[in-house]
């Protein structure tokens, strides 16, 4: 008997067929160059995305002499503005640092609200240059109409801990 | 729609919400048109749904 | 590769069933549902005021994404580890991996543009955010795993390899917020203190919308699944053919003109 030639055969080209095959190991390279890149943020800048206000001097990595990311409660009736510059307190667990803003906080900036100020401190004096306000939400969720505002209020400006 | 457009933030508000449909809706009809496709290629006896 | 076979006369259905279509009309009733209440009747939020909203199709698409990737890594696991490693439980899996990531990319476009109000910037490197990138990339690299050539069968088997071992990169995500400090919040209903800090309206358009999401998962993984089988009958008709285009060459060339 004789045996089928089972050899691969020549193939006509075909329009489409070639991006087909290439396409998909194209996509797997930039996938692990891509998670490569996300590691890499992760390590760099995401595993502790900032220093709690009374950690700064104290903590590794959260020295006075280089930028950093500050986190605290905006401290009620220290917002003040001169239409230039927004001038605030922080705190985190009864210590607090003053910050100067370079404009308007914009978005939902508010007292009582957790904030990550991006900046360095001005050696000249101690106040923190913030180029960057971040607001950072709390996992609750009140209803503008609801009853408990009054309380909600109340009870919002209690400095993070 | 007055208030959904009055809304502060609209802009990115709606543009999550259009997002969201417009890729969706892209995927379902991809889905449902290669569907078609191949299932016109196929005799119904061979389709474990039908 | 799709074979040039001619359309059969009994060939009339698609993917489509009368159960789908039933699911597809009520995914489509309950998404207005969704619409009616996280756009006009539920309230703005003390704090984020309408931002809000985006929450309603941001945490059930998140939660989705996180369903679809588990049902990939159980049926990998089903592939894998079942006596018959049915080809069946390998298209489920590749065909929910697809709705995932389409869900995932969802999560971080709404995510960034509820960034861009609440936090001022549309993407920032914390712990939450990176590490959904990362989930969102390794399973774009798994759906181009499942693209590379292969048989069937060797495609299915270290595709369902990646699907047991990305899966595992859910509580990572999940749990980011408490594991590293991050710019994101904590969870709120999805938490381990049972302690469910939300409006009463608020949590019902949640809860409309992870329903309205799961259904149009369910609509999405039968349809794409059908196909995904489809195409695999039309690929191994393919090779039949091919097969028996050898023989016919094999019997065309011996000398009794029909082999034995």
């Amino acid at each position: 008997m004789t045996s089928p030639d089972l050899s691969p055969r020549p193939v006509e080209p075909v329009v489409g067929r070639r991006p087909r095959r290439v396409l998909p190991s194209l996509v797997l390279v930039a996938a692990i160059l891509a998670g490569g890149v996300v590691v890499t943020r992760f390590l760099t800048s995401a595993v502790d995305y900032y220093c709690n206000v009374d950690e700064v001097g104290l903590r590794d990595g959260c020295d006075r002499d280089r930028r950093l990311r500050l986190q605290g409660t905006v401290t009620e009736g220290s917002v003040e503005s001169d239409g230039l510059t927004t001038s605030f307190d922080i705190e985190f667990d009864d210590v607090t640092i003053g910050v100067d803003y370079d404009g308007e906080p914009g978005g939902i900036f508010k007292e009582c609200i957790p904030v990550v100020v991006h900046g360095y401190f001005d050696s000249s004096n101690d106040r923190f240059m913030g180029d960057r306000v971040e607001v950072k939400h709390s996992d609750e969720y009140v209803s503008v109409n609801d009853a408990r505002l009054t309380e909600a209020r109340e009870s919002a400006c209690q400095p993070s801990a | 729609m007055t208030t959904v457009i009055a809304m502060r933030d609209a802009g990115f508000i709606l543009g999550a919400y259009a997002a969201t449909v417009a890729v969706i809706g892209s995927f379902a009809l991809w889905v449902l048109r290669a569907g078609r496709r191949s299932g016109r290629l196929v005799d119904d006896e061979e389709k474990y749904w039908t | 590769m799709t074979p040039t076979t001619s359309p059969q006369p009994t060939a009339r259905r698609a993917t489509g069933t009368r159960a789908t279509r039933v699911l597809g009309i009520v995914t489509l009733v309950m998404l207005g549902w969704l619409l009616l209440f996280g756009l006009v009747l539920s309230p703005a939020d003390i704090d984020q005021g309408d931002a809000v909203r985006i929450m309603y199709v941001h945490v059930p698409t998140v939660w989705l994404a996180y369903l679809a990737f588990i049902v990939t890594a159980v049926c990998s696991g089903l592939y894998l580890f079942g006596k018959r490693h049915s080809l069946g439980f390998d298209r489920v899996a590749g065909a929910s991996a697809e709705i995932g990531v389409v869900f995932m990319a969802l999560t971080l476009i709404s995510g960034s543009l509820w960034g861009r109000i609440t936090w001022g910037v549309y993407w920032q490197w914390d712990a939450r955010l990176t590490t959904t990138a990362l989930l969102f990339v390794t399973y774009i690299g798994y759906l181009a795993v499942r693209g590379l050539d292969g048989t069937r069968e060797r495609r299915a088997r270290r595709s369902a390899v990646i699907g047991l071992l990305a899966v595992v990169e859910i509580p990572l995500v999940h749990w980011s917020v408490r594991l590293w400090r991050s710019l994101h919040q904590e969870a709120t209903i999805l938490d381990t203190d049972l302690d469910v800090d939300i409006d009463g309206l608020m949590l019902f358009t949640l809860f409309s919308g992870v329903i309205a999401f799961t259904l149009l998962f369910v609509w999405l993984l039968l349809h794409r699944t059908r196909t995904i089988a489809l195409d695999d009958l039309l690929a191994s008709r393919g090779l039949d053919r091919a097969i028996a285009e050898r023989r016919a060459e094999v019997s065309s060339s011996s000398p009794s003109g029909g082999g034995s």
